[in-house]
C-alpha cells in the first residue's frame, strides 16, 4: 500500500489561452462565454453584426458624379446592378449581369391562350409560380482554393435561387423586353423610338415584331473572408443589388424588323424564322420594376442548451458533489442572433432562418431543430427580431 | 535537366565572366544548329517541321479558309499544343496567349481577297518536344510555315461589293503567301551579360529571360521578362534590356534572311 | 468545351448575353491616354479574416483586392526545398488566358523578391480580384496589381527582399526593386519599339512612378505601425 501510495502521480491542470482553447474545444469555449453573458465575439446574446451596403457603382468613389447625370446611363456595361455588403468581417459583392431570351411559350400560344379560357383557369392554380421569375445566382465563396465549387457554394446557389422564386418579388411581366425601333431619317441621323408615348407606340406597334423576348437575370455573388454561415449576407445582398438593376432598353433597327429568312431545317421541312438582332441602348435603360411589399431580408438564430457545468460562476459550488444534481441542472435554452464565428457554427444545432419584408410579412421561415429545446418563447422572440433586422436592413439600403 | 550544385555554381561563373564563357562554345549572338523541314504536310497550306540541336521538335500547319471579313475580322488564329502539358496549363495558355498578341503584328491586309472575302489563316502548332523554353523555336516555325504557304490563285473579280459574287479559283495555280511574320527571340540573363537563345543547362543557371519580339527591322510588342528556372531568379540592371534590344535589332536580319531562304 | 456546368444554375442556354451596338472608338482612346497618368490610389490591409493577408488598392473605376493565403502545407509529396509561389488572377473583363499569362509573369516576378528558401514545403497561394470597369490594357492595372499584392505578402507577413514596385509609361510596366538600380520584370503588349533612347526614356518615367509607389507604400506601412503602437 505504501509504495503505491509513493507513485502516484500529481495531476496538474492544464491551462491553454483563450484562443487555442477555443480551437481544440470550441464547444466549452462557447459555453464558458455564454456563461458570462457574451458570445466569444464579444457581441450580446440578440446582437447582430452591423451591416454596410454599398449598391449601384462597384467602386465606391464615383457615385457622386453619376448622380449628376439626370438620365440613368449604363455607358454599355455589362453590370447592370451590384452591391457591396459588409457585414462584421465579411464581404459580399454582388454583380448583376442579364441575357436575353426569346420568349417562345408567349409568342406561340398568346392566341389559343386567350380562346382557351377554361384550361387557363384550371392550370392556373398550378402555374401561380410561373407568373414569377427568379435570377440565376452563382455564389463563390472565396477561401483560397482552387477547382470545383464546393457543396455550400452549391447549396447556398440553389437556395437563394428557389427563395427569390417562390417570394414573388419579380414577374415575368416585370422581365418583358418591349423593343424600340431603330430609324434611320433621311439625313443619315439616327434616332430609336421607344413606346412610351401615344403617339409613339402606333409607329412601333407597326414596326413591331410578332416575337416576344425577355430579360434574363444572373447574379454573381462572391463572399470574401468568409467566418461563418452566408446564406443571409448572399440573400441581403442580392435584395440590395436588385434594387439597383437599370434594365438597358432595347432596340431594333428599323431595316431588320420586316427581314424574313427562310431556313431549311431537317431536309423537307421548310421552316420561316425570324431572326432579329435585338441590341441595348447604351444611353437609356428603366429600373427594374420588383413587387415592393415583397422585398424581405434574411435574418438567423441559433438555440442553444447552457450547460450549467460550464458555467464559471456556479463552478466553486458545484465542486460540492452530494448537491442534488437534478433541481441544479435544468437546462436553459438561448436564442443567438446572426450566428458567426467557427464556435457558433459548429456547435449550434439548432438554427432558425428567417426571411422578413420590413412590414412584417414573412417569406420564409425555416427552423432546424437539433438537439436544442426550442420553445414558443423563442420562436416568438426571432420573428420579433427578424422583423427589426428587416427593417433596420431596408432602412440601410434606402439610404444609399 | 537536373544540376548539381558544384556544376552549376561553375556554369555560373563562367558565364557570369568577362567577357562571358558559354558552355559550349557559343558567342552571346550565336543560336544553336536548327533543322527544318517545309512544306511537308500534304493537306495543309503552309507546314514546317522545326527540330533544334537539342532534341526539342515542334510541327507548324497553316490552313486557309475563306470568310467574309466584314463579319469575321479575326483573320489568325493560333492553336498551341504542347506535349506532356493539359490544354488549361499555365504554360500552354500563356503561350497561346502571347502568340495570339504578337499575330496581330502580322498586316493582315495581304490576307485579303477582294472586297468583301479575305482568307482566314488557322495555325495550328505541336510542340512534340522541348528541353528549352520553346516560344522561340515556335517563332521560327512558324515565320517558316507563312514564309511557304500556298493559297489558291483570285480569279474572280476584286471588286465584289456592286456584283453578289462569291470569290472563284483557278483550278490549279497557287500563289505564294507574301507576309511578314514575326520572330520572337529569347535571352538569357546571368549577372551583367546576356546572350541569345539560351540552351537547356543555360536557362538553369540564369537568373533572368528576357523575350524581345521583332518584325521586319521593327522591334515590337510583346516584350516580357520570364523566368527560365525557378531557384536562381533575381533582378537585373535596366541596361540590360537596352543591350537587348541592340543585340536583337543587329542579328535578327541574319536570321530572318536564313530562314526566308529554305 | 460544350459540358455544361451542372454543379451551379446557370440559366438557359438559349439566352445571349446583352449586346450594345458598337462605340465609335475615337473617344475610347483619348480616355486611355489620360487614364495613364498614375493616380495615387486609397489603400487597406488587413481586411479578411480567413487569409492570411490582404490588401485593397481602389480609385475611381478600380478596386483591386488581394488575398495571400500561406505559407502553408502543400498537397505534393515531394520534397520542395523552396515555397512555391502560385498566382491566380480572377477578372470578368479580361480572357482567362491573359489573366493565366499574367499570372505566369507575375510568378517569376514574385519569385525574384519574396525569401522562398525560408519556407521549405510550403505554398503561397496569391489571389487577386479584380473588380474594375474597362477603362485601358491589362497592363495598364499592373503597378496597381503589384503594389496590393506586395502590400498583402507584407500584411502576410512574409519575408520579402525589398518593397519592390511597378511603373507604367509608354505601353511599359516594367517592375523595379533595390531603389530602381534592378529590373525584376517587364510587360509590353503592343507599339513598336521605336529606338533605344526612347525606350530609355520611358525606363525612367516608370522609374519615377515606381519611386512615388514606393514612396505611398512605405509611408502607408509607417502610419499603420504607428497606429497599432498607439493602441
Amino acid at each position: 500500500m505504501a509504495d503505491i501510495k509513493e507513485s502516484t502521480v500529481e495531476v496538474h491542470p492544464v491551462s491553454f489561452p483563450t484562443d487555442i482553447l477555443a480551437r481544440i474545444s470550441p464547444d466549452l469555449s462557447l459555453q464558458r462565454h455564454l456563461s458570462l453573458g457574451f458570445r466569444p465575439s464579444s457581441r450580446g446574446f440578440e446582437e447582430f453584426r452591423d451591416v454596410i451596403i454599398n449598391t449601384g457603382d462597384l467602386t465606391h468613389n464615383t457615385q457622386s458624379d453619376d448622380s449628376a447625370v439626370k438620365t440613368p446611363s449604363n455607358d454599355g456595361k455589362q453590370v447592370l446592378g451590384s452591391c457591396v455588403l459588409k457585414q462584421g468581417d465579411v464581404f459580399v459583392i454582388t454583380q448583376i449581369t442579364g441575357g436575353i431570351i426569346e420568349d417562345i411559350t408567349l409568342s406561340t400560344n398568346d392566341m389559343e391562350m386567350e380562346e382557351d379560357t377554361e384550361l387557363l383557369e384550371i392550370t392556373e392554380e398550378h402555374s401561380d409560380i410561373t407568373k414569377y421569375s427568379s435570377v440565376y445566382p452563382v455564389v463563390e465563396i472565396n477561401r483560397g482554393r482552387m477547382g470545383a465549387c464546393t457543396d455550400e457554394e452549391m447549396t447556398t446557389s440553389q437556395r437563394l435561387y428557389d427563395s427569390l422564386l417562390h417570394s414573388h418579388i419579380l414577374t415575368q411581366n416585370a422581365l418583358r423586353v418591349e423593343p424600340g425601333v431603330r430609324i434611320t431619317n433621311e439625313d443619315d441621323s439616327v434616332n430609336i423610338i421607344y413606346p412610351d408615348s401615344e403617339k409613339n407606340k402606333e409607329i412601333t406597334s407597326l414596326l413591331k415584331p410578332k416575337k416576344k423576348w425577355s430579360y434574363v437575370l444572373y447574379a454573381k455573388i462572391e463572399v470574401f473572408g468568409r467566418t461563418g454561415p452566408v446564406y443571409d449576407m448572399c440573400w441581403n445582398s442580392l435584395m440590395a443589388a436588385l434594387q439597383s438593376v437599370k434594365l438597358p432598353r432595347t432596340f431594333i433597327d428599323e431595316r431588320a424588323t420586316d427581314l424574313k429568312m427562310t431556313v431549311r431545317a431537317r431536309g423537307r421541312n421548310a421552316v420561316v424564322m425570324e431572326t432579329y438582332n435585338l441590341l441595348c441602348d447604351p444611353n437609356e435603360s428603366t429600373n427594374l420594376q420588383l413587387r415592393e411589399n415583397c422585398i424581405s431580408y434574411a435574418s438567423s438564430y441559433g438555440a442553444i442548451n447552457l450547460d450549467p457545468e460550464a458555467d464559471i460562476a456556479n463552478l466553486e459550488e458545484t465542486d460540492d458533489v452530494d448537491a442534488p444534481m437534478d433541481e441544479e441542472l435544468e437546462t436553459k435554452t438561448v436564442l443567438l442572433a446572426d450566428i458567426d464565428g467557427e464556435a457558433e457554427e459548429t456547435c449550434i444545432k439548432s438554427t432558425i432562418s428567417i426571411t422578413a419584408c420590413p412590414n412584417g410579412r414573412f417569406k420564409q421561415f425555416s427552423v432546424v431543430g437539433g438537439g436544442a429545446k426550442i420553445t414558443k418563447e423563442l420562436l416568438m422572440r426571432s420573428i420579433t427580431l427578424s422583423k427589426q433586422r428587416s427593417s433596420d436592413i431596408s432602412l440601410k439600403v434606402q439610404k444609399v | 535537366m537536373t544540376l548539381s550544385v558544384a556544376e552549376k555554381s561553375y556554369l555560373y561563373d563562367s558565364l557570369a565572366s568577362i567577357p562571358s564563357i558559354r558552355p559550349d562554345g557559343r558567342q552571346q549572338h550565336q543560336f544553336r544548329p536548327i533543322e527544318i523541314y517545309t512544306d511537308f504536310l500534304p493537306s495543309s497550306n503552309g507546314s514546317s517541321r522545326i527540330i533544334a540541336s537539342d532534341g526539342s521538335e515542334c510541327i507548324v500547319s497553316v490552313k486557309a479558309k475563306v470568310v467574309d471579313h466584314t463579319i469575321d475580322d479575326d483573320l489568325l488564329q493560333i492553336e498551341i499544343e504542347i506535349s506532356g502539358e493539359r490544354d488549361d496549363s499555365l504554360i500552354t495558355e500563356s503561350c497561346t496567349s502571347l502568340f495570339n498578341k504578337l499575330l496581330k503584328n502580322i498586316d493582315m491586309k495581304k490576307l485579303q481577297l477582294t472586297k468583301k472575302y479575305s482568307f482566314k489563316l488557322f495555325i495550328d502548332v505541336l510542340v512534340i518536344s522541348s528541353n528549352s523554353n520553346p516560344v522561340s523555336l515556335i517563332s521560327f516555325g512558324i515565320y517558316s510555315s507563312l514564309n511557304c504557304t500556298l493559297l489558291p490563285k483570285l480569279v474572280s473579280n476584286f471588286d465584289d461589293l456592286e456584283v453578289e459574287e462569291l470569290p472563284m479559283f483557278h483550278d490549279y495555280d497557287l500563289v505564294k503567301l507574301e507576309v511578314d511574320s514575326p520572330l520572337v527571340f529569347v535571352l538569357g540573363i546571368v549577372q551583367n551579360n546576356i546572350f541569345i537563345d539560351p540552351a537547356a543547362n543555360e536557362s538553369e543557371v540564369a537568373n533572368n529571360g528576357l523575350m524581345i519580339s521583332w518584325i521586319n527591322g521593327r522591334t515590337i510588342a510583346p516584350m516580357r521578362t520570364f523566368a527560365l528556372n525557378d531557384t536562381n531568379t533575381k533582378g537585373f540592371s535596366p541596361k540590360l534590356m537596352q543591350e537587348g534590344i541592340k543585340l536583337v535589332e543587329k542579328y535578327a536580319p541574319d536570321i530572318a534572311n536564313a530562314l526566308q531562304n529554305i | 468545351m460544350n459540358v455544361q456546368d451542372r454543379r451551379r444554375i446557370l440559366g438557359p442556354i438559349e439566352a445571349r448575353p446583352l449586346a450594345f451596338p458598337e462605340v465609335k472608338s475615337n473617344s475610347k482612346e483619348e480616355t486611355a491616354v489620360v487614364l495613364s497618368e498614375f493616380q495615387a490610389p486609397s489603400i487597406q490591409t488587413t481586411l479578411l479574416k480567413n487569409c492570411n493577408g490582404s490588401c485593397i488598392i481602389e480609385n475611381d473605376k478600380t478596386s483591386i483586392l488581394s488575398s495571400i493565403y500561406g505559407p502553408r502545407s502543400t498537397r505534393s509529396n515531394l520534397f520542395e526545398a523552396r515555397c512555391l509561389i502560385n498566382v491566380t488572377i480572377k477578372s470578368t473583363i479580361f480572357p482567362t488566358s491573359e489573366l493565366k499569362e499574367l499570372g505566369s509573369f507575375l510568378i517569376n516576378v514574385l519569385e525574384s523578391f519574396v525569401c522562398l528558401e525560408l519556407y521549405p514545403k510550403a505554398g503561397i497561394d496569391v489571389f487577386v480580384n479584380l473588380n474594375i470597369e474597362k477603362v485601358c490594357d491589362l497592363s495598364w492595372y499592373i503597378p496597381y496589381i503589384m503594389m496590393s499584392i506586395v502590400l498583402g505578402l507584407v500584411d502576410a507577413g512574409i519575408e520579402i527582399s525589398d518593397l519592390p514596385g511597378c511603373g507604367f509609361n509608354d505601353n511599359n510596366a516594367i517592375c523595379f526593386t533595390k531603389n530602381g538600380s534592378e529590373v525584376i520584370g517587364i510587360w509590353r503588349d503592343k507599339g513598336d519599339i521605336e529606338n533605344e533612347s526612347s525606350f530609355g526614356d520611358s525606363l525612367d518615367a516608370c522609374k519615377e512612378q515606381y519611386l512615388q509607389i514606393k514612396g505611398l507604400m512605405a509611408n502607408y506601412l509607417l502610419s499603420k505601425l504607428d497606429n497599432d503602437k498607439t493602441k
